[in-house]
C-alpha cells in the first residue's frame, strides 16, 4: 500500500500474544486512518456496555497515511478508546514526533487489548515486539519515565506514556508522548492505566511508500506556501502561539470566568499571551515538519530554582486562570508543566476545580470535605488540589471523577460545566452560537477541537457570532472536514489556511486512493455518523446532546453578548434535520445506506 | 476613546492602550496610523483595510457595525488586532 503501511499490530497483555494483520484496503479507504479507522475497529470489536475499565476495552494507537510523510504538519495520530470519563467514544488527539515513528516502524495503528496483571511497557522496534516489565518506571512522573526507557531501549525510540494520573485512573488522565505532547482529553490515560500498561516506546526505520512522488511533492509545496502566507498560520501562531487568544476571547466577552458565571475576566491581561511571550517564553517549538511551530517553550522561577517545560497554551491558561479567577502566570505555568508531568488534561482539571469552589462557594461543600478553603483567584488552593488529584488523596479522590460526577454526589448537577460529562474549553458560547451547538452535538463530550465554528465566528469573523441562525451548517461541515484532517493524520491548525481542495491532491498523490471531492468529505460525514452510531449503541441520545443549564437560562451580564443565552433547541432540530437523523438524533437508515453504514 | 492594541498591533505601535478622538472608525485609524506609521502595514493593504485586521467596538467586530463608518463615542473600546487563533489541536 502506499500512504498506509498496510500492517496493524495486535497486542493482548492479557495472553502476551502479539499479531500483526494486513490491513483492509477498502476499509482503510473508507475511514482513512487514525481517528476514522480505529473508530471503525473500535465499533466492531468492542462488546456494547463494556465499562471503560474493563479489559476488554480496546486501546488503539492509530496514525493516518499522511502521518510521517513530507505532508506540513502530519505529525499527529489519535488515540481512540472507550471513554471513562463520558462512556462515549473517545479520540484523543497529538502530534510531536512519536506518531512518525509508529509509521517507520511498520505500522498504522497498534491495538491493545485485555490487562497485564503486572506494569509492563511495550518496546515496538520496527517488526521486532516485546513486552517488557515496567516496575522499575511505575509510580514515575513522565519525563523520568521517558528516560528510563530510552536507556533500557534505543536513546532514540519515542515515547508515549502515563504519569501518576494514568496509573491512578484519575478519570481525565491523559497519554503523553515525546514528554509534553499530550493527547489529553477524554480520559484515554486511565484506559491505559486500567491495562497496567505504563509505556509504548517506538523505534523505527522505515520509509513510506507514496504513490506518485512528484504530485506530492508539488503538493507540499503548493499548501507549504499557504500556510506561510496565511495570516493566522504564517504570522499569528507562530508570533504569540496559541494564547493570544486570551485577550481576543475577553474582548469578545466570551472568556468565561468563575466557572462562567461571567464573560469578561479582570487578570486577562495578566495572563494573556502577551504577558507570556514577554515574561516567560524561552522559544518556539514545532511538531515534525510543522512550519508553523505554535509550541512554546517557557522557563519559570520557583521556589527559587528555574523551571522548563512546555507550554501553557490557551485553553490551560484559560481553565487554570480565567475559569478559576486566578491571574498568576507563573502559578498557571506551574500547575501545567504538573499536568504534563502526571498525564492530566489541565482543561478537566481546571473546570472541575472551577466547579468545586463554586460548590464551596454555595456552601454545599466545606473544608471538612475540602481540607482547605476554596475560593475564586486562590492559585495555592488550585496547585494542592492539582497533586491530590493526581494521587486521588483526599478530597482530590473526589476531583479526579471529574465536575459531573462531583456536582451530581453533591446535588447540584447544574453546577458542572460540561456535556456528556467532558468539561468546555475556554469559548463561552452564548456569546458565539455555533461553538454552543458544537459542545453540545460533540461525539466525546464538551469539546472544541470536534467542530471549531470559533475560526468562523471569531477568527475570521466570516459569520456573526450572536446569531443562530445558519450555525448547524457551518457546524456540520466543519466536523465533517475535521474528521478528515484527524483521520489524515495532519493539523487542525492547518485547517486556517488549507481547506478540502488542499488536502485532496496530497492524499491521492501520497496513497493513490483517488478520491474525490465527494467521496473525501463522504469519508468525514462517514467517520462522524459512525461516531455517533458508537454512541447510540452506548444508551446516549438527544438529551445527551444538552448544554448545562446555565448557558440556556442564565444571560451574559456584561460585553457584547451581554443578554444572550444559547439558542439551543432551534439549532439543534436544524442540526438533526441537516444531518439526516431523527428527532431523536438517529440517522435514517436512508443515510446509514448512503455512507455505506447500514 | 480607548484603543487597545493586541498581540502584532501592540509591538508595532509600543503601545498597550492611547487615549484617541475621532467621529468615526475611519477618522481614528487615519490618526492612528498617521501617529504611529509603524501600524500602518498591519491596518492597511494600501488604502483599503487588510482583510485579515480585527477591528472591535465595545467587543463587536465592525463588520457587523457599519464598517469604517460606524460611529464612535467617546466611552468606546476600540480593540485592533491580527487574526490570530487558538485552540488546542
Ligand atoms: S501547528 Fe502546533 S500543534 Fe500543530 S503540528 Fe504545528 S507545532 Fe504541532
Amino acid at each position: 500500500m502506499f500512504g498506509w503501511m498496510g500492517t496493524i499490530l495486535r497486542v493482548n497483555l492479557s495472553t502476551g500474544k502479539i499479531t500483526k494483520e494486513k490491513l483492509d484496503e477498502k476499509m482503510a479507504r473508507d475511514y482513512i486512518g487514525a481517528r476514522g479507522l480505529a473508530s471503525r475497529i473500535l465499533y466492531d470489536e468492542l462488546p456494547p456496555g463494556t465499562e471503560p475499565f474493563d479489559p476488554a476495552n480496546l486501546l488503539i494507537f492509530a496514525a493516518g497515511p499522511l502521518t510521517g510523510t513530507a505532508a506540513t504538519s502530519a505529525s499527529r495520530y489519535n488515540v481512540v478508546t472507550k471513554s471513562p470519563l463520558t462512556g462515549a467514544i473517545a479520540a484523543s488527539n497529538s502530534g510531536g514526533y512519536l506518531p512518525a515513528e509508529i509509521k517507520y516502524a511498520g505500522y498504522d495503528l497498534i491495538i491493545v487489548e485485555g490487562k497485564s496483571e503486572e506494569p509492563v511497557y511495550l518496546w515496538v522496534h520496527n517488526d521486532r515486539v516485546e513486552i517488557r516489565s515496567a516496575k522499575a518506571m511505575w509510580g514515575k512522573g513522565v519525563r523520568e519515565t521517558d528516560a528510563l526507557i530510552r536507556e533500557e531501549t534505543d536513546d532514540e525510540a519515542k515515547i508515549i506514556s502515563i504519569g501518576l494520573a494514568g496509573e491512578k485512573l484519575v478519570r481525565f488522565a491523559g497519554v503523553i508522548n515525546d514528554r509534553e505532547r499530550a493527547a489529553g482529553r477524554s480520559g484515554v490515560g486511565a484506559v491505559m492505566g486500567s491495562k497496567n500498561l505504563k509505556a509504548v516506546a517506538v523505534r523505527g526505520t522505515q520509509g513510506i511508500k507514496i504513490k506518485d512522488g512528484a504530485a506530492f511533492r508539488e503538493a507540499v509545496l503548493r499548501n507549504m506556501n499557504k500556510i506561510k502566507s496565511g495570516p493566522v498560520t504564517g504570522e499569528g501562531l507562530p508570533s504569540y502561539g496559541t494564547a493570544i487568544l486570551v485577550n481576543v476571547i475577553n474582548s469578545h466577552g466570551i472568556l468565561p470566568t468563575n466557572n462562567f458565571q461571567l464573560g469578561e475576566f479582570h487578570g486577562a491581561e495578566a495572563i494573556s499571551g502577551e504577558t507570556l511571550a514577554r515574561d516567560l517564553l524561552v522559544r518556539n517549538r514545532g511538531c515534525l515538519a510543522c512550519p508553523i511551530g505554535c509550541g512554546r517553550v517557557t522557563e519559570i522561577n520557583w521556589e527559587g530554582e528555574r523551571e522548563r517545560g512546555e507550554g501553557p497554551e490557551y485553553e490551560s491558561i484559560w481553565a487554570l486562570g480565567a475559569a478559576c479567577g486566578i491571574s498568576d502566570l507563573e502559578l498557571i505555568t506551574k500547575v501545567n508543566y504538573l499536568c504534563n508531568e502526571y498525564g492530566m488534561d489541565p482543561i478537566t482539571l481546571g473546570t472541575t476545580v472551577a466547579c468545586a469552589i463554586e460548590l464551596f462557594a454555595e456552601g454545599v461543600l466545606t473544608v471538612e470535605e475540602t481540607g482547605v478553603p476554596l475560593n475564586f483567584g486562590d492559585g495555592q488552593a488550585l496547585l494542592e488540589m492539582t497533586r491530590k488529584t493526581a494521587l486521588r488523596e483526599g478530597f482530590g479522590d473526589m476531583l479526579a471523577e471529574g465536575s459531573a460526577r462531583l456536582a451530581e454526589k453533591y446535588g447540584r448537577p447544574e453546577l458542572s460545566m460540561s456535556s456528556k460529562k467532558q468539561e468546555y474549553p475556554a469559548y463561552d458560547p452564548r456569546g458565539a452560537q455555533g461553538i454552543g451547538l458544537g459542545y453540545a452535538t460533540s461525539n466525546r463530550g464538551g469539546c472544541h477541537v470536534r467542530g471549531y465554528t470559533i475560526g468562523a465566528e471569531i477568527v475570521a469573523a466570516a459569520v456573526d457570532p450572536l446569531t443562530s441562525a445558519g450555525k448547524a451548517k457551518l457546524l456540520i461541515d466543519v466536523q465533517d472536514f475535521t474528521c478528515v484532517v484527524d483521520s489524515v493524520g495532519m493539523c487542525l491548525f492547518t485547517t486556517f489556511s488549507l481547506g478540502p481542495d488542499d488536502v485532496l491532491p496530497l492524499l491521492n498523490a501520497a496513497t493513490g486512493a483517488g478520491y474525490t471531492d465527494e467521496s473525501l468529505l463522504q469519508a468525514g460525514e462517514r467517520i462522524w455518523n459512525l461516531e455517533r452510531l458508537f454512541n447510540l449503541r452506548e444508551g446516549l441520545s438527544r438529551q445527551d446532546d444538552s448544554l448545562a443549564p446555565r448557558l440556556l437560562q442564565e444571560a451574559l451580564s456584561t460585553g457584547p453578548a451581554k443578554g444572550h443565552v444559547v439558542e439551543l433547541e432551534r439549532m439543534l432540530d436544524e442540526y438533526y434535520q441537516l444531518r439526516g437523523w431523527d428527532s431523536e438524533g438517529r440517522p435514517s437508515s436512508e443515510k446509514l445506506q448512503a455512507l455505506g453504514l447500514e | 476613546m480607548k484603543i487597545q492594541f493586541l498581540g502584532l498591533t501592540r509591538q508595532a505601535a509600543g503601545l498597550v492602550h492611547l487615549e484617541l478622538e475621532g467621529a468615526t472608525v475611519a477618522d481614528v485609524l487615519q490618526r492612528l496610523v498617521a501617529s504611529y506609521p509603524d501600524l500602518r502595514s498591519h491596518v492597511f493593504d494600501g488604502s483599503r483595510l487588510r482583510p485579515d485586521i480585527c477591528i472591535l467596538i465595545n467587543g463587536r467586530n465592525i463588520r457587523y457595525l457599519a464598517g469604517e463608518a460606524t460611529l464612535l463615542d467617546d466611552a468606546d473600546t476600540i480593540t485592533i488586532f491580527r487574526q490570530v487563533a487558538g485552540g488546542t489541536p
